[in-house]
């Protein structure tokens, strides 16, 4: 299954699979905890659908849906 | 008479010391350079960026 | 002396932490080289830095590699990880990479008063044990732990324990090893750690390698060789495959340390405040709430008073003055000149009180950062970005913290749009001669106030999509924002924050206003031959008339208007001082209209702020032809609105 964090809706959870991602965007967001194997869970999106508010490792995180695409999920 | 220039006096004095202070605390204020808004540099608690606690 | 620094997350209560131990020691520096903030302070005979809140020491950005490069160089003699005790496994992240560099540590668990809400129970002692640094508990904003901190700080700078490293897996430990057996890192600055270095190099870390001398052929190859089958074996580039160990030591050590407890959620106020639907009304209404509170009812209520008080002190000063003989010249200088200026603006004390201290309850609650998520989707159609909402916010108390506060938007030219546009939100100096306009040409009309704050969106917007449809690249960067607990703010912290800002008003009131009243004063009493004249034949009259006339077509060409508006650059508060001097707050309408009274307020509104404001632009924006452009676009902006205005008002009206 090829999905994006981007793709998930309100309430969906995933497991973090690949970050495609230029070095520096994807470190950032593996510094922030988005590392292979981790639970993410959709909390809600922003007034105007982006961006988007998500759990991850016991904090709450927001990022755009740009970000969120290169994101992948199992 | 008197009165009238002890009067005078006691203005002019007012006047001087308060304009003294007003330039002394400038001065202070530009070797500091604080923020003249804020007004103080030590302990400022008016830092723009504490809320976010990151500067760039 | 010993140097402690002070490091973590952003939002660990670190700050609050810095305020307890450095008490009033504290300043604020410059970084050489940087435009981050260096904050320092003395504590218990030790100097203590706080470095800025970072989640990593990548060597990415500004803060991160500053912090990095002032641990390996400066070698602080301990350093103090704060932790956000509910965020544990996180935080752990960043231990891990202290533990590497070779200081002595120390971790602090911060809000330990909102464990038990969370349902959370943490082993200090077993997570003192796998970190081998001593782990002290503690409440930043109750107070609770300090004595505790401060005896545990003497603890370790007397014992400089080193804290252990974190290992990762043993097939990534097999290469790490074999580095470290090379010679090349023999060649490693003083006061770097082998393994450290080793990890760097399977990294790739560009700082590192930079600070480093070429390696030898062979033993590039070996690196190289290293990192592919690290590549090959995990299915990653070598930097995510560290980043990723990491993170398991971190996990690994927050599953044997914590326990936590499924707890029942209350009402959290993010269901409403980021709310599809009511997350935006709620946002306006809460602004609203904040200016009625301060502007309206507490204004509405000491203004008048003030007033009053002033002009009787005036009458007083002059009726006293008359019986004893005084000159009039010194009598006047001081009822007409400095009690009248300065009384104008020190009237507006009490709201611009209130108004701060609502602005600093709402800037640490955490509110901000849901504000920046709701509003990031609009703000980005202004080519700005959901940050910038920030400043304009904080720009509505004084337009200068709001300038610095855009620091944390990183997109450049977001960044210097967002510090265009701050200004053109009223800030507390403007409310002054708004409020003078408004009672004296528009009593009753109260929702024209608003509408000054809705002027300044409008330029705020239109000055955003201008600059968006002049970009020809629209880039934009990453929005990566983290959504703090809210938190009741620490009374003390907002105390000292409000009274600052509030002492800082009147300060200017007593300072810049007194000696530009005295000076309006005497310029608009004598003419240049020095003979006591009418205001119309002063100096000041002749040379305002030079100015003048660029402002006949706004309605205001009459020398005390521009006068007033050149006063206005050292403080925009002199504005309305110079007015009461000039020609004295119960004659306005002798020269201005209703009209001309609202193109006067718009030019205000729009035009350049003050010169602290200006020079807080130029440190952000740091070029002087930005500044000039900057300015030059805020001028003329205000001076074609304030043209639209006066021929909308004499269209309609």
């Amino acid at each position: 299954m090829h999905m994006t964090m981007d793709e998930l809706t309100v309430g969906q959870t995933g497991a973090v699979k690949a970050i495609n991602a230029p070095k520096q965007l994807k470190r950032r967001l593996m510094d922030m905890g988005f590392t292979k194997g981790v639970g993410v869970e959709v909390v809600k999106m922003a007034p105007m659908g982006d961006p988007m508010e998500v759990t991850v490792r016991g904090y709450h995180l927001c990022l755009r849906k740009a970000e969120a695409s290169v994101i992948e999920l199992r | 008479m008197l009165i009238t220039i002890l009067a005078n006096i006691t203005v002019a004095t007012i006047i001087l010391t308060l304009l003294a202070f007003a330039i002394s605390v400038m001065i202070k204020q530009g070797k500091e350079e604080s923020c003249a808004s804020c007004s103080t540099k030590k302990r400022s608690a008016c830092k723009g960026c504490q809320f976010a606690d990151k500067c760039h | 002396m010993q140097t402690l620094a002070l490091i973590g997350n952003p939002n660990c209560g670190k700050t609050t932490l810095f305020n307890l131990l450095t008490g009033t020691s504290a300043y604020v520096g410059n970084w050489p080289g940087v435009t981050v903030e260096k904050k320092e302070g003395m504590t218990n005979g030790h100097r203590i830095l706080d470095l800025p809140g970072i989640y990593s020491l990548s060597p990415y950005s500004p803060e991160e590699k500053l912090s990095r490069r002032y641990i390996l160089d400066e070698q602080p003699d301990l350093i103090i990880d704060v932790i956000d005790a509910t965020n544990l496994e996180r935080s752990l992240y960043l231990t891990n990479q202290l533990a590497e560099l070779g200081r002595p540590l120390l971790l602090v668990l911060n809000m330990e008063d909102l464990l038990e809400k969370e349902g959370i129970t943490i082993d200090a002692k077993r997570l003192s044990q796998m970190t081998g640094a001593p782990v002290v508990q503690i409440s930043a904003s109750k107070g609770t732990g300090i004595e505790a901190l401060q005896a545990q700080i003497e603890k370790s700078l007397s014992e400089k324990k080193l804290p252990l490293c974190p290992l990762f897996s043993n097939f990534v430990e097999r290469y790490i090893s074999e580095i470290i057996g090379d010679d090349y890192l023999h060649q490693i600055p003083k006061g770097r750690q082998m393994r450290w270095a080793a990890i760097k190099l399977i990294e790739a870390d560009e700082l590192f390698l930079s600070s480093m001398p070429a390696p030898p052929p062979a033993f590039k190859t070996y690196i190289e060789k290293a990192r592919k089958e690290l590549e090959a074996h995990f299915e990653d580039d070598p930097e995510a495959i560290i980043i990723d160990q990491r993170y398991k030591v971190a996990e690994h050590i927050a599953k044997d340390c914590q326990i936590k407890k499924k707890t029942k959620k209350g009402f959290e106020f993010d269901s409403i405040a980021t709310h599809r639907f009511a997350a935006i009304p709620l946002f306006l209404a809460i602004m609203a709430g904040v200016f009625y509170l301060s502007i309206g009812l507490v204004g509405g209520y000491t203004t008048p008073l003030l007033e009053e008080l002033f002009a009787f002190l005036g009458e007083q000063v002059h009726l006293i003055a008359d019986r004893f003989g005084v000159f009039p010249l010194l009598s006047g200088i001081l009822a007409d000149g400095i009690i009248a200026g300065v009384g104008a603006v020190l009237t507006f004390v009490p709201q611009l009180f209130v108004l701060f201290l609502l602005l600093s309850i709402l800037e640490d609650c955490g509110y901000m950062a849901r504000i920046a998520f709701i509003m990031d989707r609009m703000m980005r159609t202004l080519g700005l970005s959901g940050k910038s909402i920030i400043p304009l916010v904080i720009g509505t108390g004084c337009t200068v913290p709001a300038i610095m506060s855009s620091r944390t938007i990183e997109h450049q030219k977001q960044r210097e749009l967002t510090v265009i546009v701050t200004p053109f939100i009223p800030c507390g100096a403007k409310m002054p001669v708004f409020a003078l306009m408004l009672t004296y040409f528009f009593p009753g009309k109260w929702f024209i106030a608003p509408m000054i704050y809705l002027l300044g969106i409008v330029a705020v917007v239109v000055t955003g999509l201008l600059a968006r449809a002049l970009d020809r690249h629209k880039e934009t960067n990453a929005f990566i924002l983290e959504l703090p607990r809210y938190q009741l703010p620490s009374p003390r912290n907002t105390w000292l924050q409000t009274r600052e800002r509030t002492l800082g008003f009147i300060q200017k009131a007593g300072t810049i206003i007194l000696l530009s009243s005295v000076i309006i004063y005497l310029l608009s009493s004598y003419s240049f031959t020095l003979q006591a004249v009418d205001a119309e034949q002063s100096m000041l009259a002749m040379l305002g008339k030079l100015i003048a006339p660029i402002f006949a077509p706004l309605g205001f060409g009459f020398w005390q208007a521009s006068v007033a508006l050149l006063t206005g650059i050292a403080a925009k508060e002199s504005i309305v001082s110079t007015l009461s001097v000039t020609i004295g707050t119960a004659n306005l309408g002798a020269l201005f209209t209703s009209d001309s009274a609202l193109s006067y307020m718009t030019f205000i509104l729009l035009s350049s702020p003050c010169i602290a404001a200006i020079s807080a632009m130029f440190k952000e924006l740091g070029s002087k032809r930005k500044l000039l452009y900057a300015v030059l676009w805020q001028t003329g902006f205000a001076y074609l609105a304030a043209l639209l205005v006066r021929l909308i008002v004499l269209l309609t009206l």
